[in-house]
């Protein structure tokens, strides 16, 4: 089994929710988990995410040098954690923020092999020779990780310890629990952080008459608006 | 099932911290101060919580830590969960409530779906049941992995589960146009009542407590033993069995007050626990099953529904399954795998007890 994951991400949408988009990736997970024949993944583009994990746990994966492989698209990780105020203020940064999230994440494939995520980096080139260079690492790759995967007896408990492996945390002994259980933080308040949007007093005024005066129509079936 | 006397809970491998290991730091915050901050709120050092009990494991997340969300060290103590429950033959109950995969520890946390879904491949290898329950919210890469490859989905009424949420279609889709979305947006999207019909649970109970002890039922009713041995004589064949002389009719076949499937199912067995749904679109009115219990030995039933009265006939689409239907067989099928180690290693399971 070959597979080459070059997506963006499952697609988000009602009708992909409506037919049950994350049973259909995590019953790939277990079923690729299973399979007793050899997987050979190769990320060519992008990797985004559960809809590219979802037919890549190959017992070994090769990846493009210039293809990147991540728990969510950079412009999907701006949109979470960039916490824009405004449309402004987003055009201003999201470019930016996206390329400063990317490497911040540690999604590229020379990252990823140290963090035994993939197997292999294939060396890309540009210009005119990038296509057929491609074409003979990718066939390489192919043919060489084929060959090695032939002399496993058990391809299914080979995928476990690949995947089983993966991973970074710490092991606290009794003491260090301890510590970092009591270690007091400051928490911050969330409400603090809230924009301060400075509103012109004409404009206060006039929002106020609308929703408050006597013959506003707010005032008698919503109750009284309010101005913060 | 009349097993030993139930030990109290014990909290396993509290030891294991989630780490900064990429230095993640964007905007105001860093993840080492988060992390800080989460462990000072939830008197945790990670987002999920292992117990082990006498007859199951219980794995539960704990939404104050990082929103619940699955990083190495969550993937890592739930893949230990998984081992200890394969060594000791015992069910898997896991309680999902989370935002998903975290951003922080970047594709390390994306790993950890495929880490624990070869864990829940080896337990069903091992012949032993997983049930998933799902609380308000389960989003992301959790349903894309583990919470969606349970044996058993219980969900919690009310609650939200889906991989996209609604600001994700919103902000990619509809380019956050939110009136055209809401124009779109099918009602109850992602409820717990929208996956029961669009048959991607089995279940919906009102609390998470229910929902906890008919996971324990399920799993003792799954790992039970089965007392069938050796087999009994076959009765001698009542007179009824006899080939009566007279012309048959077939119509006699569709009485309507013929012994049927629903009266098979209530009256042959006990502890019946219906699962509904193919998993992926649709649940069936005609074609229904679940696990049971057969003079204590445990079974998957299924079978295609009529009815007594005309209206019980209409609701079960006169005994005719939707492709749905045939699906949600396939399920049980892989279902009923589950029960088998029990049943070919009695004694391995009696003294695995500790």
């Amino acid at each position: 089994m070959i597979s080459f994951v070059d997506t963006c991400g499952a697609f988000p949408t009602f009708e992909a929710e409506r037919f049950g988009q994350s049973e259909a990736i995590a019953t790939c997970l277990t079923k690729m988990a299973a399979l007793t024949v050899p997987i050979v993944t190769v990320v060519l583009g992008e990797g985004g995410s559960g809809g590219a994990l979802a037919i890549a746990m190959g017992n070994v994966i090769g990846m493009m040098e210039h293809a990147y492989y991540s728990v969510i698209s950079p412009e999907g990780a701006a949109s979470i954690l960039g916490r824009y105020k405004n449309e402004k203020e987003k055009k201003e940064n999201f470019t930016r923020d996206c390329h400063k999230l990317a490497k911040m994440q540690k999604i590229f494939a020379k990252d990823l092999l140290k963090l035994d995520i993939i197997d292999v980096v294939l060396s890309e080139v540009e210009g005119s020779e990038a296509q057929t260079q491609a074409q003979q690492s990718i066939n390489d790759f192919l043919v060489r990780s084929l060959a090695s995967l032939s002399l496993e007896k058990n391809l299914v408990s080979h995928r476990y310890r690949r995947f089983r492996k993966i991973g970074t945390f710490e092991t606290l002994t009794k003491e260090q629990l301890k510590l970092r259980l009591n270690n007091v933080v400051d928490v911050p308040n969330k409400r603090e952080k809230k924009a301060e949007v400075e509103i012109p007093k004409e404009i206060l005024f006039a929002i106020d008459k609308t929703l408050n005066s006597e013959t506003s129509c707010y005032c008698k079936g919503r109750g009284k608006g309010k101005i913060r | 099932m009349t097993g030993p006397p139930k030990k109290k809970m014990t909290e396993l491998f509290t030891n294991i911290a989630s780490q900064d290991h990429l230095e993640f730091a964007f905007g105001d915050s860093s993840y080492a101060n988060q992390l800080a901050i989460s462990t000072s709120k939830s008197k945790q050092v990670c987002a999920v919580s292992v117990f082990l009990f006498p007859t199951h494991l219980l794995v539960e997340h704990n939404f104050v830590f990082m929103g619940g969300s699955l990083g190495c060290a969550e993937g890592e103590k739930i893949c230990l969960a998984f081992e200890l429950a394969i060594s000791k033959s015992l069910g898997i109950i896991v309680v999902s409530k989370t935002g998903g995969a975290r951003m922080q520890e970047g594709t390390s946390s994306l790993m950890q779906m495929a880490k624990i879904s070869v864990a829940v491949n080896a337990l069903r290898q091992s012949h032993l049941p997983f049930v998933s329950i799902l609380t308000d919210p389960t989003f992301g890469g959790v349903p894309a992995s583990y919470a969606m490859q349970g044996d058993v989905r219980i969900v919690i009424k009310g609650a939200r589960v889906g991989f996209a949420g609604p600001q994700v279609i919103l902000t990619t889709i509809y380019k956050n146009d939110q009136d055209a979305y809401d124009l779109e947006q099918p009602s109850d999207f992602q409820r717990s009542s929208y996956l029961l019909a669009c048959g991607q649970v089995d279940m919906e109970v009102a609390d998470v407590q229910q929902a906890k002890s008919l996971a324990v039922e399920i799993c003792e009713l799954v790992c039970a033993k089965s007392s069938l041995s050796p087999p009994p004589p076959p009765p001698p064949p009542p007179s009824s069995y006899i080939i009566p002389k007279s012309d048959f009719d077939f119509t006699r076949s569709r009485q309507i007050t013929r012994f049927q499937t629903q009266d098979a199912f209530t009256t042959l067995f006990t502890s019946f626990h219906e699962l509904s749904g193919d998993g992926r679109i649709s649940a069936d009115v005609c074609l229904k099953g679940g696990l049971a219990s057969f003079h204590g030995t445990p079974c998957i039933i299924m079978g295609t529904m009529k009815g007594h009265t005309v209206g019980e006939l209409e609701a079960h689409n006169h005994g005719m399954p939707s492709p749905h239907g045939y699906r949600f067989a396939t399920r049980l099928f892989e279902v009923s795998e589950r029960s088998r180690a029990s049943l070919l290693e009695d004694e391995k399971f009696n003294t695995s007890h500790y």
